[in-house]
């Protein structure tokens, strides 16, 4: 019944397009002018566009977590070492939640950057450490010392 | 769908109003305009088209089909006033945008539509930047020409130089009536697919490859009930295949001065039609995907499926034309545009990659390709010639939704697998083929949890009787899917048909798990190929009721979609 | 199992107009389509008499559920009707292929009308044979049962040969209707069609119209052919 319906519809609409006003403004597709509009260069690239934030500039609101990085390149946290692993430069940390970058408290490895001094460390210990974005994107710590003892 | 009353031609009364920067738009008169600023008024009604030598009738904006592209910064808060003049409830969504639920425009899921005659008004901050899409989200509208890009300029500026900027919008145009294609595949499955096996391929078969050989294959998928030959389930038997709303004769031109960097937006907006696009002579950089950035990649050739996006900068040095070529994954058809460096010429037409096949790896039988299928039935969990005690070779139904063969599904893929790193089939040698392996993030994602729980879907359908859904279930007869709020998930999608299935998960981004760690690309559409088993993270971090589906027209349509719930 | 729409505002339980406008689907994916074919709708000549031939059904319904009804006949030259069946069943697909079919049949013709419930399936069978079988049952107890199978050998893209065979069996003869018991009688033809469109096809064939037994035996008295092959022309359609 639908489509006797439609093929009426489809006629008197052909029908109609016949008499409608030929002076449009816009013209239907596929007799107007076929030239792409151009939306315009780039204009300067800024360094801030081509390191800067994340998917979104704003995360949504009430949400628990944030942007990882919203202009911060480096944090500081405080936790306990679980585990050190000399040869591939590497600390088990479980910290507490790193407000300036949006992580909650996790347990996880940090990759520890080369200038590092890993022999005052040892397993169990209470720390403090910064955290810096390598080039490789990732967060590596950049120094750490045990809690309480000062910079 | 179709006003009876009037046509709506030309633009509509309703001022638009451009505001925020200098007006780099066009006139209405030359390829469609642009809308700037941060307020819309758009009017959805019938306009006449005429795409193939007959003028139809199409559901357009503010009196063009496709709609204007639509300019937002971000940073602000845009409003949209949405006029329906159609006799039929309408709606838009923003695809791709994080926007409230509210907003998000999905009749039964965000609101309760646009009726005939009533304005709605969408206002919702926009917190990001790159290219995405608009369209209906009701009935077939969208296959009738109602849908139109969206181009959102970054606060902090560009990350890449280009000095041209260029929506390519993709897309398929039938003259029929969209409700008379469903019609059509409800009767007959593969109705628009005229590449099917004859005896004429039969015979060279038995050229190419013994008459041994030959026979078995048939004998293979005759068993199965399924032909290689099924690709795209509307071709271009009906379809003509537009970039930016013009057909291949009507050549959509962009122009470039020799040595500049052009930047093409590359949408999918078609309904039913995955593309292999190329440039021949020219290869494309590919610098975002679904709106965000990627690592560079260079390329000739990516395919594009339905509701995706790729931003690719062309760095064309030569004084003369270039096709830009997107051809229909079955081979029907293909749309075409140039990007000259004056009006009026044009560069040849290459001809078609040879149609793809389907072939057991799509049918989720990786690794027997070579014989043992003899005997096989698909509804049982064993075959002959298999060690029966191979763990994982009976169909796994521990895995829970996963389906068996009935009324709804024709196919369990016994080892879905990985395919991450293909880009196409049968890809002439020496052109590179972006393939999702190469999108990698450029900054690592926003959420470094990992997921707490895993969610999995089977992608599933009968093609002889043209069902589709999840786990065997349409829409009406499964459950929403809960997430908490800010709970991080991996959703595991396993696709047991033998066709490709563009998934969108409205709201939330879908960061897909392709080896890159933390710097999984983002994306809003997931293409899952035959026989795949991929998985993505996401973040709930927006409460409301989302539409999950594939992007497929009639396969949504006809309930392939489910509901993801954040509370 | 059956998706019933109304079901979302029960679920949902709206409390006003709003709620329930929300609650509806995003889509319609239970829609109900109504579609039907001419398998055979021919002349049949073989030089000497000729006649004309259909064979059709129409459905409508979703899915899993629906009504179809069935129509075949035969009108030969001299006005006879014969092969009269008409059907009308409930439909319920109970796998991938297959169809379950449960209604009446009512063989009205030239001859006396006979009535029997129906009960079968239908489907595509592995090779992509399209295959039915049917049983039925009289008001007197007797059974007959009717099988048929067609597959469409792709010529080319358009061009397609069809063979199909259509076989009847009864429990007890009918004289009056000239059915032997047994095997009765076969219809089975070549037919090569050009789909110029989908719906429309025209085709031209052989058909082979054979009596068993006992019916061979009744037409023989009758002075009709046992079985005789026609040349057949006609249009084969759906909507």
């Amino acid at each position: 019944m639908t489509r006797f319906a439609s093929a009426f519809t489809i006629a008197a609409l052909a029908a109609l397009s016949g008499c409608a006003n030929p002076s449009s403004a816009a013209t239907p597709a596929g007799h107007a002018q076929a030239l792409g509009v151009d939306l315009g260069p780039s204009g300067t690239v800024t360094q801030v566009a081509l390191t800067g934030e994340g998917h979104e500039r704003r995360a949504p609101e009430g949400s628990n977590y944030r942007l990882v990085h919203e202009g911060h390149d480096d944090a500081h946290a405080t936790g306990t070492v679980n585990a050190i692993d000399t040869a591939a430069r590497k600390l088990n940390i479980s910290h507490q939640a790193i407000p300036e970058i949006g992580w909650p408290a996790m347990t996880m490895d940090f990759p520890v950057a080369p200038s590092v001094d890993l022999k005052s460390i040892k397993a169990g210990d209470h720390v403090n450490f910064t955290l810096e974005k390598g080039t490789n994107g990732m967060y590596q710590i950049e120094d750490v010392h045990p809690a309480g003892s000062g910079k | 769908m179709i006003n009876r009353r009037r046509l709506i031609q030309g633009l509509a009364a309703s001022p638009l109003i451009a505001a925020g920067w200098p007006g780099r738009g066009a006139s209405a008169a030359a390829s469609g305009p642009i809308l700037s600023g941060t307020e819309f008024a758009l009017e959805i009604g019938t306009v006449p088209v005429n795409i193939t030598g007959r003028s139809r009738p199409a559901a357009g904006i503010n009196g063009m089909a496709p709609g204007p592209i639509l300019r937002w910064r971000e940073g602000d808060t845009v409003t949209l006033s949405v006029t329906n003049r159609l006799s039929m409830p309408t709606s838009i969504h923003w695809h791709g945008a994080r926007v409230p639920t509210a907003m998000d425009g999905v009749p039964g899921l965000s609101f309760a539509g646009i009726p005939p005659g009533e304005t709605f008004t969408y206002r919702f901050p926009v917190k990001q930047s790159g290219t995405y899409w608009y369209h209906s989200h009701s009935g077939f509208q969208e296959q009738t020409g109602l849908y139109g890009a969206i181009v959102i300029e970054p606060e902090t500026g560009h990350a890449y130089k280009f000095d041209r900027d260029y929506v390519v919008m993709l897309s398929d145009w039938s003259d029929e009536d969209p409700e008379a294609i469903v019609d059509n595949l409800k009767f007959q499955g593969d109705y628009y697919n005229y590449g099917r096996r004859t005896l004429g391929t039969f015979l060279s078969d038995v050229r190419n490859n013994g008459l041994g050989a030959t026979i078995s294959d048939r004998l293979d998928w005759g068993r199965m009930r399924m032909s290689p030959t099924d690709i795209l389930d509307v071709s271009g038997a009906t379809y003509t295949y537009v970039i930016n709303g013009q057909s291949p004769e009507a050549n959509w031109t962009a122009l470039f001065r020799p040595g500049e960097r052009v930047r093409l937006r590359f949408i999918n907006a078609s309904s039913m039609s995955i593309f292999d696009v190329r440039i021949p002579d020219l290869p494309m950089t590919v610098v975002q995907a679904d709106g965000n950035d990627v690592e560079p990649v260079t390329v000739d050739q990516f395919r594009i499926s339905v509701a995706e996006t790729y931003d690719v900068i062309v760095e064309p040095e030569a004084d003369r034309a270039f096709t830009i070529f997107a051809e229909a994954e079955d081979r029907s058809g293909y749309a075409r545009g140039t990007l000259a460096p004056r009006a009026g010429i044009a560069a040849p037409i290459p001809p078609m990659d040879p149609r793809p096949m389907r072939t057991m790896a799509d049918m989720g039988m990786s690794g027997m390709e070579n014989g043992g299928m003899s005997g096989m039935k698909m509804n049982r969990g064993s075959t002959p010639g298999m060690p029966m005690d191979m763990p994982g070779m009976k169909m796994d139904m521990g895995d829970t939704g996963a389906p068996r063969p009935g009324v709804a599904v024709d196919n369990v893929a016994m080892m879905p697998k990985e395919r991450l790193s293909e880009g196409g089939e049968d890809i002439p040698a020496g052109r590179r083929v972006l393939s999702y392996a190469d999108l990698r993030a450029t900054r690592p994602g926003l959420d470094p949890r990992p997921p707490s729980r895993e969610i999995t879907l089977h992608l599933t359908g009968n093609m002889e009787r043209f069902i589709w859904g999840f786990d065997g279930k349409k829409f009406s007869e499964a459950e929403p899917i809960h997430l908490e709020r800010d709970e991080r998930v991996r959703f595991v999608l396993i696709n047991d048909t033998m066709m490709e299935h563009p998934i969108h998960l409205h709201g939330l981004w879908s960061e897909l798990d392709n080896g890159n760690g933390d710097f999984r690309p983002y994306k809003h559409t997931l293409n899952v190929k035959p026989g795949e088993k991929l998985s993505f993270l996401v973040t709930a971090d927006t409460p409301g009721r989302w539409a999950f589906h594939c992007h497929l027209l009639y396969h949504m349509e006809l309930g392939m979609f489910r509901e993801v719930r954040v509370a | 199992m059956r998706p019933f729409p109304l079901a979302c505002l029960i679920v949902f339980a709206p409390t006003d107009a709003a709620q329930a406008q929300m609650s509806m689907p995003p889509m319609e994916e239970n829609r109900i389509f109504i579609h039907g074919v001419l398998e055979q709708f021919e002349g049949r000549v073989d030089g000497r008499a000729g006649a004309f031939r259909w064979d059709g059904q129409a459905w409508i319904g979703g899915d899993y559920d629906k009504l179809r009804i069935k129509s075949e006949g035969i009108v030969e030259s001299d006005g006879r009707v014969g092969d009269g069946d008409h059907e009308i069943l409930y439909d319920r697909a109970i796998s991938t292929y297959f169809d379950l079919e449960a209604g009446l049949r009512s063989d009205i013709d030239s001859r006396p009308t006979r009535n029997w419930a129906a009960f079968g399936v239908e489907g595509l069978a592995p090779l992509f044979f399209d295959v039915a079988a049917t049983a039925y049952v009289s008001g007197q107890g007797h059974f007959a049962a009717r099988l048929q199978a067609s597959y469409d050998l792709l010529i080319t893209q358009r061009l397609i040969l069809q063979p199909e065979a259509e076989l009847n069996l009864y429990s007890k003869s009918d004289p009056a209707r000239r059915i032997g018991a047994g095997f009765s009688d076969i219809d089975t033809g070549l037919r090569l069609r050009y789909e110029i469109t989908r719906k429309f096809a025209p085709y031209v064939g052989l058909a082979y119209q054979g009596t068993f037994g006992e019916t061979s035996n009744f037409a023989q008295h009758a002075g009709e052919s046992t079985g005789a092959i026609r040349f057949v022309f006609g249009i084969r359609s759906w909507f």
